[in-house]
């Protein structure tokens, strides 16, 4: 298990059927539907379930029932997730920038640095709601390449398909070269990059770095694409703050720096957006959806 | 030509951290990706880096050209090409 889409519910058919019920649904019934449907996941899912508490445990500390608690409110957050592609893919700027609950979402630090003419990475996470993240990067009126693996699976297919438009493409990192060259060519031509940055495609180019104070592999790639590209690096995040409801959380835009030594330069940088990470996951680690041992599967050895 | 070749060679070596062999060993007609040196997407980012900034030039400014990177004779022509147009 190493990807969240991996658990047995993950078919074209459960999700139709969800899109399907959720459509019919108003939604203010929807919050105390999801009540059910994540307690229902959450003792359904026992492997699921497992691996979401050691991650947990690692965070926060916490066991028993404090522990169990928290491992379901990342169920229920994993509820929000999937009914929002019922709403955000073919969401209005107008919609999305509602669905916002705080104005200020980093929207000048943004335009600022797409002003310089070299692009941004936006350095993400599988915390909160990461699609909601790509979509409202497109409000700055760049388009958006959002740098994923997707897998051979129909039902991840049928997820990458709803959130594709005009605006926002999704590069497939299986392409290899020519999707690497694809994620500089759109920072040059001053686009906006979007990396998992808590995903490890590519084991040879990750390093280890202290994650709340236990290694963990984090991925090099979007500080080297960094350096060639010379777009910033913005950490961020967007959290949900009520049911379709989010909040944006943007940290400094990190820029490699230029000691001659490109690889300690790399480090750094990864360094300082992983203790962003870290900072964001002390508060909000009931949205890390990441349904698999985290340290066990990111480990270089 | 040939001192591009050369050039791309220890740039190749140093990039990717090469240990266990030196420019030397490298031939011009060495095959860039899918060949021995098992360069990968990220490895590509990394040699455009490198010959940017040592070149001065920008390698890429169009779609991907895949034959620019079947070898190093290759590469070095494209670089070629690129250092003549910048002057």
């Amino acid at each position: 298990m190493t990807r969240w889409y991996q658990h047995r519910f993950h078919t074209v058919s459960t999700l139709r059927l969800m899109f399907w019920a959720v459509a019919r649904v108003p939604l203010f019934a929807q919050p105390p539907i999801a009540v059910v449907t994540a307690l229902v996941f959450c003792y359904m899912l026992k492997r699921e379930r497992k691996a979401v508490s050691r991650n947990l445990r690692q965070i926060t500390g916490s066991s028993g029932l404090a522990l169990l608690w928290k491992v379901y409110r990342v169920f229920y957050t994993f509820s929000d997730l999937m009914v929002s592609y019922c709403y955000v893919p073919q969401a209005t700027h107008a919609q999305l920038l509602s669905m916002l609950m705080d104005d200020e979402y980093g929207a000048a630090t943004i335009a600022k640095y797409l002003a310089a003419g070299k692009g941004l990475i936006l350095w993400t996470a599988h915390l909160g709601n990461p699609e909601f993240a790509s979509r409202i990067l497109e409000v700055h009126g760049r388009p958006v390449n959002v740098a994923r693996v997707v897998e051979d699976q129909p039902a991840e297919k049928m997820l990458r398909d709803k959130m594709v438009s005009e605006r926002l493409r999704v590069v497939d990192l299986r392409a290899g070269a020519s999707a690497t060259i694809e994620l500089l060519q759109a920072l040059r031509r001053n686009e906006i990059v979007a990396i998992q940055g808590d995903r490890v495609y590519n084991p040879r180019h990750s390093i280890d770095v202290s994650f709340f104070s236990k290694p963990a592999a984090f991925p090099l790639g979007p500080f080297l694409l960094s350096q060639v590209s010379g777009a910033p690096v913005m950490p961020g995040i967007v959290i949900r703050q009520g049911w379709l409801r989010y909040r944006m959380l943007g940290g400094d835009p990190i820029l490699p720096g230029d000691s001659g030594d490109l690889e300690a330069d790399q480090r750094a940088a990864l360094t300082q957006a992983v203790r962003f990470l870290e900072a964001q996951l002390s508060v909000h680690y009931d949205q890390w959806i990441n349904f698999f041992d985290f340290w066990r599967v990111n480990a270089t050895d | 030509m040939e001192n591009i070749q050369q050039e791309l060679k220890l740039i190749i070596i140093k990039g990717l951290r090469i240990k266990d062999r030196g420019p030397e060993s490298l031939q011009d007609n060495q095959p860039l990706l899918g060949g021995d040196l098992e360069i990968d997407s990220i490895d590509i980012l990394q040699l455009i880096l490198e010959i940017e900034r040592h070149f001065g030039i920008k390698l890429v400014d169009g779609e991907f050209d895949k034959a620019a990177w079947e070898s190093i004779n290759t590469l070095a022509a494209t670089v070629e090409d690129k250092v003549t147009a910048k002057v």
